[in-house]
């Protein structure tokens, strides 16, 4: 029958191929054996080389590398489902998601694969990384939390809301089995895999946390600031559809309708690090939209210190320096409940 | 004697055995004569089972999926077409008799043409019928891509009312599970038209059903769920249109969004007249993220005021919920350019 492999790296490409270099080298200088990982580039019809890059790594590492080639360009939520198409007699054990330029750093796959192997219940490892700017500089993120721990997903679901607002993080997935791809589609097309709030779904399982940084993304702003925040409200949206529309007075009931305004605070205060940032870009028409979409998630916004300071700041057209800081908290302590290591 | 190509109708079916009989009726009944039928229970409570399996003698198949599955459950139903063409007929919609006969022959005549849509009227939950003015003012086929920018801005039809040819189907990706499940259709036939061409037959090929009183409308509607889904939706629209280089799809985005922030304004008003002030806040701000401009509009000022003095009995608006107000939409569009009319085809 056909090999199972340990480690399947999926990386997505739409032409970037200056920047294939930099995760192939993150990957072929990983403390994991060769033999055991596969690299499969899933190319979305790139124009600039970037598939002529690809081929050539092909050559180079006839057994680690793979690629498919769309036709014409596609969206990243059906490039997601053609990958797992693809890869139905390819069985394997785990998984990353990767975009050009993203770097793990080498003992990751040996740390988390080490991690999934001692705790059968873990679905998923995430771990701490550096963002990388356009200059190539490395920006170092406070962790999330002080200490290692594994979180029960189903009970601490608000967790993924509450803290590491605007953080981002790498996963290593277990398996890529079909079930569970239709949700990494579903977080695809919504939630940035690379945000710490996209680690609540699907809400079900455990996942480790490592508080090291053990890789970096490149920093990636979205072309279309409002569809991004738009398309995460819709992704919540959706997620607590039940929720919001079956009234009953339940403990569980609570706990959900609790868990859903955190939810849709966090996704407020991602709008409102959105309008610090164009500080830099001077867009202020953006960062007054910003605000109005925060309000529209979260009504109880106006009255948050950010949001006062941000609006004086855009008024009175004066810095914004300082304000981020009250967003985006340090790290804080794991809830009682995780196991700590 | 060449054999005709085999239909598929695929019934999607969860707890609407009050509507099955006459649904596996419409599609028993077509005049067209390879037809299959195959209804996909989405794990009903109720007897539905017990309704189709009257009919497994004439060759109906029932799948009963395990649990509910929600959107995921347009997998199965895509998996379930063998035919070389299909029709989704949702469990409490109605086929006219000749419609699969009628929009199979231009698919045969034209095999350009990836699908077909015919026209509606509403049926209450009573059975009572609502008519509709017809979306167009003939029957036409056009390029795809001129149909295109229509589907950002209405959806024409609903499932019932598209013969789909398979192929064209398959190279459009089948159905996209991770659309709004409510602009699902709309998502289909902008695909559809990215990959093929287009027919619309203007006769009456289908009842849709549409209770006077729409929970699932009021939900999606008081959870502020439609306002973020439709705008999710447009600009799905525009990235597609941005990836296969469609610059009258792009323009077209912020018509359509401004459309319907100006559609809002009415749920503002509603939810302002029921004083509930915070969801009209919340609609009102919308209006003003989808549309800048409409901050000088007089009735957006004076739902504004009103909102900040909470006088929102004063307010003046009919409700959402009733059905019936499409009736009174005024439609009879000229076809997009290009078209070629086809009345002698039909």
């Amino acid at each position: 029958m056909f090999k199972t492999y340990s480690v399947f790296f999926i990386v997505f490409v739409d032409n970037e191929a200056e920047l294939i270099d930099d995760t192939m080298k993150g990957i072929l200088g990983q403390t994991y054996p060769r033999s055991e990982m596969r690299v499969l580039f899933m190319d979305n019809a790139s124009k600039d080389g970037s598939y002529e890059k690809i081929l050539d790594y092909i050559q180079e590492y006839p057994s680690l590398v793979s690629v498919y080639r769309m036709d014409r360009p596609t969206k990243p939520a059906r490039l997601l489902k053609q990958a797992s198409n693809y890869l139905r007699f390819s069985p394997v054990h785990f998984s990353m998601f990767l975009h050009p330029g993203d770097r793990v750093y080498s003992g990751f796959i040996e740390k988390a694969i080490g991690l999934m192997h001692m705790n059968g219940e873990i679905e998923a490892v995430y771990s701490n990384i550096d963002i990388c700017h356009t200059d190539k500089s490395l920006e170092k993120q406070e962790a999330i939390f002080t200490d290692n721990c594994i979180i029960d997903k189903e009970v601490n679901y608000g967790l993924f809301f509450n803290t590491g607002i605007g953080a981002k993080v790498q996963a290593m997935f277990r398996g890529l089995q079909p079930g569970a791809l239709e949700r990494l589609v579903d977080m695809e097309k919504r939630i940035d895999r690379n945000d710490w709030m996209g680690a609540a779904f699907p809400s079900e399982g455990k996942i480790a946390y490592l508080t090291e940084s053990f890789g970096y993304m490149m920093e990636r702003v979205p072309d279309d600031v409002m569809f991004d925040l738009m398309t995460k409200a819709y992704s919540l949206k959706s997620q607590f559809y039940m929720t919001e529309t079956v009234a009953n007075y339940t403990e569980r009931q609570k706990k959900d309708w609790a868990d859903m305004e955190a939810a849709y605070k966090c996704i407020a205060e991602n709008a409102l690090l959105h309008a610090i940032r164009t500080e830099e870009t001077g867009d202020i028409r953006l960062a007054e939209q910003c605000l109005m979409f925060a309000e529209m998630m979260c009504l109880d916004i106006v009255q948050d210190e950010a949001y006062i300071l941000i609006k004086k700041a855009i008024e009175n057209e004066t810095s914004m320096q300082g304000i981020r800081e009250k967003i985006v908290k340090g790290s804080v302590e794991p809830p009682r409940d995780c196991f700590i290591f | 004697m060449k054999r005709k190509p085999l239909v598929s109708i695929i019934i999607p079916n969860y707890n609407h055995s009050m509507y099955l009989d006459q649904s596996i009726n419409s599609a028993l009944n077509q005049t067209y004569s390879n037809i299959e039928v195959i209804v996909n229970d989405n794990a009903s409570s109720d007897n539905s089972i017990a309704v189709v399996k009257k009919y497994i003698d004439q060759g109906v198949v029932v799948n009963k999926n395990p649990q509910n599955i929600y959107n995921f459950n347009y997998d199965i139903l895509d998996d379930s077409v063998s035919g070389e063409y299909f029709v989704l007929l949702c469990a409490d919609d109605i086929l006219k008799s000749d419609f699969v006969e009628k929009a199979v022959r231009i698919m045969e005549e034209y095999p350009e043409i990836g699908f077909v849509h015919g026209e509606r009227d509403y049926i209450d939950e009573h059975g009572r019928i609502t008519e509709l003015d017809p979306f167009f003012n003939c029957s036409f086929r056009v390029n795809g891509e001129e149909i295109l920018p229509i589907f950002t801005l209405t959806d024409i039809g609903q499932s019932a009312q598209a013969v789909i040819r398979t192929s064209a189907f398959v190279r459009a990706g089948k159905h996209d599970t991770q659309s709004d499940h409510l602009n699902i259709d709309r998502e289909q036939w902008f695909r559809l038209a990215m990959v093929s061409d287009y027919a619309y037959i203007r006769e009456k090929m289908a009842l849709i059903r549409m209770p006077e009183t729409t929970s699932e409308t009021s939900r999606i509607i008081e959870t502020f769920y439609h306002p973020i889904a439709l705008y999710h939706t447009a600009k799905s629209f525009e990235e597609w249109a941005k990836l296969n280089d469609y610059p009258r799809v792009s323009e077209r985005i912020e018509v359509a969004i401004k459309r319907f922030a100006k559609e809002c304004l009415g749920f503002a008003k509603v939810f302002l007249k029921r004083e509930n002030y915070e969801l009209a806040k919340r609609y009102l701000l919308f209006i003003r993220f989808a549309d800048r401009g409409i901050i000088s509009d007089e009735e957006y000022q004076k739902c504004w005021t009103i909102l900040q003095e909470k006088r929102g009995a004063s307010v003046e608006v009919d409700e959402y919920k009733k059905s019936s107000n499409y009736a009174f939409r005024k439609r009879n569009y000229e076809p997009p350019e290009n078209y070629v009319l086809m009345e002698d085809t039909i």
